[in-house]
């Protein structure tokens, strides 16, 4: 699980965090699991207060008409391309 | 020109065009095979026509708890003769096989004539239910007659032009409520269609709404809207349910956009019985056609609600105390508890807990909120030798709606139980609170840390050990044996201590999640 970069490891950490995922750390998110539904199991609330840390944090707003939605919030990897990509635009 | 009854990104739909398509789809769905119509539209337009053609041609209409496919799959299981209607390119509800219904290839002409509900109307909208298994609450014509009645006199008392905003889904009750049945009640009432989410997508429909705004949400929405300091436009009037609405929030609010912020108090079962102005009342008013009495039925005081157009008087599982004109609410029956705007007993989820192969015993717990504000989210203690948090959160996903999966677990040797089986709560918060109390986290501002390894803080060993020691509090003389580093521990990473006693040696160890950090030996009495 170290093939993580360091941005990745940090944003692993926010969700960890922001989400109180109890007896989770960064190291258990793998970089292509699914968040929501049957991969690490989020739903709707966490994705609403995701959106708020992310925001707070990387100046990077989320919004649902996003053509990319559902592949943005797919996986770590996809979530932190796509703050990459957006922050501080 | 007509007034639009729903706004589709930006193109008006009338009650003519809504007239049109209910006497299409009406022809349509004489043609399928006998049985009840489950309308599985994402759009509210498209939702409004298929309650209405439905029941034009007199099928009853079924709306599952929720899009999901586990949710409908489990709805159609209990209703193998519905007949499931869907828009073109839905791919999740593929495996339903549902008629494919294209509303926006129905011509728009010729005469039509008003809708009116049938005597046979039936809506039965789905709860998750509390032992995993859905629960239908079947409703009448007079029960939607009086809905949209009630609505309208709390919600939209003038006839003023009025954009609904709504990012509450329409087959849930309080949606279904909100943003089907009063729009089909109030002429001036338009419906901003899709159902913005994020605070973004909500300040955007607010902005683009061309009459005076009313916003039907929850908390949950309401408070990130807040949170995101984005200026919000003024609205008229912010209706909410689906949890407790602080009265900090509902100040809030207000403040923030002129709305007068009304809390609905309501069950799928009842549909709205009161509203309250939360920044300024304790007390919800009462619904002039519903009746509410207090009953004791064992030892469980419940409030019974009666009216007319219910087929039968309804106990809630809320506590409740009755003032003149309607009543405040004093707290959730103990065994009921509610996240994300579903409920679940206790109890049942316990007994699911208690099915999975490997669990010994179990039972959930009501967490208490991370934040204020924030929502809290249910515990399980368990006896398993077997299984990981992991193996039991993935076995309860496929049984219980996501939001009961307990996010902490706690491993237990046993279950503090008293000789009839019940489980004594005192000795269990006992047990989760000790458990709570032997978990740290070493910040990454902790003064130990920075010099080492910058922009990567590791917490050094011996910062570790020195807290895990004065967790476990060693109170008579002792001598450090042996120490073991497993793993390396981060900065904010969340450690659990375990400690096995013996009466000349102490082990304590401690873990981030699965990762064993370090395990230390302590002579007791030492030299």
């Amino acid at each position: 699980m170290s093939d993580k970069t360091p941005f990745q490891q940090e944003v692993a950490e926010l969700i960890v965090s922001a989400l109180h995922l109890e007896d989770m750390t960064a190291a258990d998110i793998g970089l292509d699991e699914p968040l929501f539904g049957d991969g690490l199991g989020l739903d709707s609330v966490d994705a609403l207060e995701l959106s708020l840390e992310i925001s707070e944090r990387y100046n990077c707003m989320i919004r649902s008409d996003d053509p990319d939605i559902d592949v943005l919030f797919g996986s770590l990897r996809s979530l932190t391309a796509a703050i990459e990509t957006r922050r501080g635009g | 020109m007509a007034q639009a009854v729903v706004l589709r990104a930006g193109v008006a739909i009338t009650r003519d065009d809504l007239a049109w398509r209910c006497q299409a789809l009406a022809q349509l769905l004489e043609t399928l095979p006998p049985g009840p119509i489950m309308p599985l539209f994402r759009r509210g337009g498209d939702l409004m026509v298929g309650l209405m053609a439905a029941q034009q041609v007199g099928r009853g209409v079924i709306l599952p708890h929720d899009e999901a496919p586990p949710a409908v799959r489990m709805v159609l299981a209990e209703n193998p003769q519905a007949q499931s209607l869907c828009a073109p390119g839905e791919t999740a509800f593929q495996e339903f096989s549902p008629h494919i219904v294209d509303m926006d290839s129905f011509g728009c002409e010729g005469p039509t004539n008003d809708s009116v509900w049938r005597e046979d109307l039936s809506v039965t909208l789905y709860t998750s239910g509390t032992t995993g298994m859905p629960v239908g609450h079947c409703h009448g014509r007079p029960f939607i007659l009086a809905a949209m009645a009630a609505w309208r006199t709390a919600i939209m008392p003038d006839e003023i032009a009025t954009t609904l905003i709504a990012t509450v889904p329409g087959q849930h009750m309080f949606g279904f409520e909100s943003s089907i049945l009063l729009p089909l009640a109030c002429p001036w009432l338009t419906v901003l269609e899709g159902r913005p989410f994020y605070p973004a997508d909500i300040v955007q429909a607010l902005l683009s709404a061309p009459n005076r705004r009313l916003l039907i949400t929850t908390p949950l929405h309401l408070r990130a809207l807040l949170e995101q300091k984005i200026p919000l436009p003024s609205i008229y009037r912010i209706v909410t349910a689906t949890a407790p609405l602080s009265q900090e929030l509902a100040i809030a609010a207000e403040a923030a956009c002129g709305a007068e912020v009304l809390e609905v108090f309501g069950s799928t079962e009842t549909g709205m019985i009161a509203t309250r102005r939360t920044a300024r009342d304790t007390a919800f008013t009462l619904r002039s056609d519903i009746d509410v009495t207090l009953s004791e039925a064992g030892s469980h005081a419940g409030a019974c609600v009666s009216a007319a157009h219910l087929a039968e008087p309804v106990l809630l599982q809320d506590r409740l105390h009755l003032v003149p004109g309607g009543f405040e609410m004093l707290g959730r029956g103990q065994d009921m508890v509610k996240v994300a705007g579903k409920r679940a007993s206790l109890a049942g989820l316990s007994a699911i807990l208690s099915s999975v192969p490997g669990v010994t015993d179990g039972v959930f717990v009501m967490g208490k909120a991370e934040s204020s504000g924030g929502i809290a989210r249910p515990i399980a203690v368990v006896v398993s030798s077997t299984l990981s948090a992991h193996d039991i959160q993935h076995a309860l996903r496929r049984k219980i709606p996501n939001a009961f999966v307990p996010r902490r677990i706690i491993f237990s040797d046993h279950i503090p139980r008293t000789s009839l089986g019940k489980v004594q709560s005192a000795a269990l918060m006992e047990l989760i609170e000790g458990r709570a109390a032997m978990r740290f986290t070493i910040p990454a501002d902790h003064p130990a840390l920075p010099g080492h390894f910058p922009g990567n803080p590791i917490v050094p060993g011996v910062v570790t050990l020195d807290r895990m020691l004065e967790l476990v509090g060693i109170s008579t003389p002792c001598t450090l044996q042996s120490v073991r580093f497993h793993s390396v521990l981060k900065a904010d990473e969340t450690c659990d201590v375990t400690v096995t006693r013996g009466p000349k040696q102490i082990t304590a160890s401690c873990q981030a999640g699965a990762r064993k950090i370090l395990t230390a030996r302590l002579e007791v009495g030492g030299s």
